[in-house]
């Protein structure tokens, strides 16, 4: 058996495949300021939803912004690497991948057989990001997992700059007083994000599929602004583990060194 | 002078470094810089003439005068752990937060006193638009001199005879400037000087074909000023020190880096000049080695000694930031065939309007050839902004990509 763990800023996901890339188990947690008891936590939990022990595995790849804090990995790939190998798993058609986490965002190229051909990220700016949607919905007093729901009641989307997080979050506080109602001004945040996203796919150049994975890949408002802008984008059923399946896959074909 | 002039205090320590510097050229040249920055600059003042990257400097060499590239103090004002504190300077004058890093810093260490004000200046406008912007503000500032060429996007016949009109009332101006005639014999003298370092300059980019004999970054960072030099006797010496480096080091080839796994970059635009090691982790971690920058590509023919002004603006007009496109990328596609290139990184500098603006044909044949390619942006001057986490992290996923043959497949 084969592990792949993803640290990224908001949660830790753990990924147990088989031989033949079948996925046993997946767990998530979230990461907080103890990587190391997170990563634990994820392990403890993989295993048990398994059944197995974890001298069982074979092999573990750590990937993520944390990823050189996993104890016992063979070898840490980065996100960007995994996230492509993981969403070729599931979707082998895909051609580009937008993932959205909590602390970036990023486009990425992929080969046919699942490697990074090129990729573009966020720079350094909270804007587009999970981060960008919690403070949007903390200003708005919206729990971030009802922000899909909002944005589908909306009638119309009221415009949000999406240069930046505080001057963004300034403006939700103003449309708030100026009478926009919570599922408009969602709407345009989620436009915002989307405008982001939208620039960064053209700089690369887009290639269908197209599949949208990490944590805010499970809001449907995001999803249908960016396709408004793209058509038909592939999501997976549990988009949070794409990282950690894509680290366990290159725990599997790793060659030897 | 002030007593606590910091840039001239920094300068002088680098003295000390120069021992352990491992390009031998580099210590020639930063010899040389010591030398301007702590001494020259500040007793001669009047024979210093700013400039900036693309202009060619023969004329001035020729004319007497020495002259100093704004976008090289920057570098060293990075360099130096300097460039943040002139940078904000400049701002606090009021210059925005998104003009290019390296102007800002020019202006501020002007500004601060750390440098004599620029007496007379003498810029080219391509590529670089801020060039003229900094010039200007010396010329109301500081009643700079000043001369600026002309210079026309695409090389024909009209825009030759443009630029090279422009270039006899340089020569006018110059004399003016220096109250004496510029001498044929020194330009010629200082063109052919030129053409030797060119020749050694030349030789270097054949040998880098080859197997890697030297961290490209070393000269990516410490010897974009080199060819600041040519005309001069030292120009020559520096060039032809890096020569006899890359012949000894090729002699030596079965003792240097002849591993199969080592991949070829192509590096376009400058690097981050501030305390980083970005391009140690790249090169020495990651094994992928800079075979080939821009910077360093010697882009015009040699100088035609019997028609002095006619090599000057063929040189001018021949940058391959300028004209057709196609033909801009026609020569990415032999650097790339030519140095076996693996992959391909664009630092986008911020600030810069010329360079970055031109990624996506880079990015098109990196398409084409199938090669992985890689932009990374960032400033090569100011440090506010810097996150060496987050650049690695682009690096590894590019090497990541360059190194597919790394795996098996069970499927």
């Amino acid at each position: 058996m084969f592990l792949g763990v993803d640290v990224g800023s908001i949660s830790t996901d753990a990924v147990l495949i088989d031989s033949q890339k079948n996925i046993l188990s997946y767990y998530i947690v979230k990461s907080g300021f103890d990587h190391k008891a997170a990563v634990d936590k994820v392990l403890k939990g993989v295993c048990e939803g398994a059944g197995i022990k974890s001298k069982n595995i074979i092999k573990m790849v750590g990937t993520g912004y944390g990823r050189r804090n996993v104890s016992g990995i063979y070898k840490s790939v980065t996100e960007i690497s995994c996230h492509a190998m993981g969403i070729h798993t599931i979707f082998p058609t895909v051609r580009t991948l937008i993932d959205i986490g909590g602390q970036d965002s990023k486009v990425i190229r992929i080969s046919e057989e699942g490697f990074v051909e090129t990729f573009v990220m966020n720079d350094k700016c909270a804007a587009g990001t999970g981060r960008f949607l919690e403070v949007m919905a903390n200003a708005m007093d919206v729990g971030v997992e009802m922000l899909g729901e909002y944005s589908s009641r909306a009638t119309k989307a009221v415009k949000i700059s999406s240069t930046c997080t505080i001057f963004a979050e300034s403006e939700v506080i103003s449309r708030i007083s100026q009478g926009d109602t919570e599922e408009q001004i969602i709407a345009g945040v989620h436009n915002a994000i989307a405008d982001r996203i939208v620039a960064m796919v053209n700089s690369i150049g887009l290639k269908k599929d197209l599949a949208l994975t990490g944590g805010v890949a499970k809001n449907e408002g995001i999803k249908a602004a960016l396709e408004k802008k793209f058509g038909k984008i592939l999501v997976p059923e549990e988009p949070q583990i794409t990282g950690a399946l894509g680290a366990a896959i290159y725990a599997l074909n790793y060659k030897e060194s | 002078m002030r007593n606590n002039n910091e840039f001239k205090q920094r300068m002088s320590l680098v003295k000390a470094v120069i021992p352990g510097l491992q390009l031998e050229a580099v210590k020639k040249l930063v010899e040389n810089q010591i030398d301007i920055f702590t001494e020259i600059i500040w007793k001669n003042p009047e024979k210093i003439i700013w400039t900036n990257m693309v202009m060619p400097l023969e004329i001035f060499y020729a004319a007497g005068l020495v002259p100093i590239n704004m976008e090289l103090v920057a570098g060293w004002l990075a360099t130096l752990g300097l460039s943040k504190k002139y940078i904000m300077l400049s701002e606090s004058m009021g210059f925005s937060p998104t003009l290019c890093s390296y102007h800002k810093a020019v202006l501020g260490v002007c500004e601060n006193g750390d440098l004599p004000f620029p007496r007379a200046a003498a810029i080219t406008s391509h590529l670089c638009d801020g060039g003229n912007g900094v010039v200007n503000h010396f010329v109301h500032r500081y009643d700079t001199c000043s001369y600026t060429l002309n210079i026309p996007y695409h090389n024909n016949g009209l825009h030759f005879s443009y630029v090279l009109q422009q270039y006899r009332e340089l020569i006018k101006w110059l004399e003016d400037y220096t109250g004496s005639k510029l001498s044929n014999e020194k330009l010629s003298r200082a063109l052919e000087l030129s053409n030797r370092a060119r020749e050694y300059w030349v030789k270097v980019l054949q040998l880098r074909r080859g197997v890697p004999l030297i961290n490209g970054h070393l000269a990516l960072r410490n010897l974009f000023g080199a060819t600041f030099l040519f005309g001069t006797e030292i120009g020559v010496e520096v060039a032809k020190a890096y020569h006899q480096q890359l012949c000894d080091s090729k002699a030596a080839e079965s003792k240097t880096d002849s591993n199969r796994s080592t991949k070829r970059i192509l590096w376009i635009h400058f690097a981050p000049l501030y305390a980083n090691q970005l391009m140690e982790y790249l090169e020495e971690q990651l094994n992928c080695r800079i075979v080939f920058d821009i910077t360093g590509y010697i882009y015009w023919p040699e100088y035609e000694l019997e028609k002095p002004l006619e090599s000057l603006t063929q040189r001018t007009l021949s940058h391959f930031y300028m004209g057709d496109a196609q033909e801009r990328k026609n020569l990415y596609s032999s650097l790339i065939k030519d140095f076996r290139i693996d992959g391909v990184i664009h630092f986008m500098h911020n600030g810069c309007r010329a360079i970055p603006g031109w990624s996506w044909q880079v990015r098109q044949v990196a398409e084409e050839g199938n090669i992985p390619f890689l932009e990374i942006s960032g400033d090569c001057v100011d440090p506010r902004g810097f996150s060496e986490e987050q650049m690695r992290l682009r690096l590894e996923a590019f090497n990541e990509a360059l190194r597919r043959d790394e795996f098996v497949f069970r499927s």
